[in-house]
């Protein structure tokens, strides 16, 4: 399936579109986590201070 | 619908639903990965390039919907003073951007081997360049803030200035001629899209859409916590 792919002369752009596709994704999802985690963990750090 | 419009009750509800729609969504995007990969046919006279279509339209379509539910959030920002309403539109830019950025780059790579160039200035392109630098524009301008709040009604009007850019990319191909060719799946008598190429392009988008409903819902999410982290900040410096 991959080797049929690559032999056609779309392959390099095909890739590329699928590449890009998956770092954009990738890039949101881990984007998101961080955001989260740093708001979560500023938060518990303001309420261990108030305590 | 003003029992959603509580924080309270919206962050339980956000939490309930994330992970459900992100696993949907890997699903169906695994699916229709092995539909476009195993299943689906080439095209006649595009070859295996067609394959750029099942990114490129799901990608255009949620770039185009962001901004059409970031117009909703503007008016319920501007309307209503809702501060929900304000956090949707914050959580969506950067979401409609990303989708939006990918139709043009996917969009180039395919019409490099198909027009043999990759960009040209007709309309349907240049609006939807035109609708990534809006989006740019509203996350610089949120940024440009330090107080959130205050940045909500800049931003809205913004935004609903910017949704005069949306019925202009979606009719661009009926009412100019373009390179680009006219719509052929959402259209008056139908798809012109064979079925074997139509199911894995719908099971694509049905993914791609639950994929950024579980970004955007979490989007809110966070920044409803940074809200809260702010105010607490704020009353530990004595600020109000």
């Amino acid at each position: 399936m991959i080797a049929a792919l690559l032999a056609t002369p779309y392959a390099g752009y095909i890739l590329s579109a699928y590449g890009l596709a998956a770092l954009i994704t990738l890039g949101l999802i881990v984007r998101a986590v961080l955001a989260r985690h740093s708001q979560l963990k500023a938060l518990q750090d303001l309420q261990n201070e108030q305590d | 619908m003003y029992r959603f419009a509580n924080p309270t009750f919206f962050l339980a509800l956000a939490g309930r639903l994330i992970l459900p729609c992100a696993l949907l969504a890997a699903a169906l995007l695994g699916w229709g990965l092995y539909m476009i990969f195993v299943l689906a046919p080439d095209d006649y006279q595009q070859g295996a390039s067609v394959k750029i279509m099942y990114i490129h339209v799901p990608a255009a379509w949620l770039g185009l919907a962001c901004y059409g539910l970031m117009t909703s959030s503007a008016l319920g920002s501007i309307v209503f003073r809702h501060p929900l309403a304000d956090v949707s539109g914050k959580a969506l830019a950067p979401i409609g951007a990303s989708f939006t950025f990918l139709c043009l780059v996917t969009g180039a790579l395919w019409g490099k081997p198909m027009w043999g160039t990759w960009w040209v200035w007709d309309a349907r392109l240049t609006s939807v360049l035109v609708l990534f630098l809006i989006y740019c524009g509203i996350i610089a301008l949120w940024e440009a803030f330090d107080d959130p709040l205050r940045a909500a009604r800049p931003v809205a009007i913004l935004t609903l200035f910017g949704s005069v850019n949306l019925p202009i990319v979606k009719f661009s191909v009926d009412w100019w001629n373009t390179l680009h060719q006219p719509a052929s799946v959402f259209r008056m008598g139908g798809s012109t899209i064979d079925p074997a190429m139509l199911k894995p392009l719908l099971v694509m988008a049905a993914g791609a859409t639950l994929l950024m409903l579980a970004l955007y819902l979490d989007g809110m999410r966070t920044e409803i916590l940074r809200r809260r982290v702010r105010s607490l900040q704020m009353k530990q410096v004595g600020q109000p």
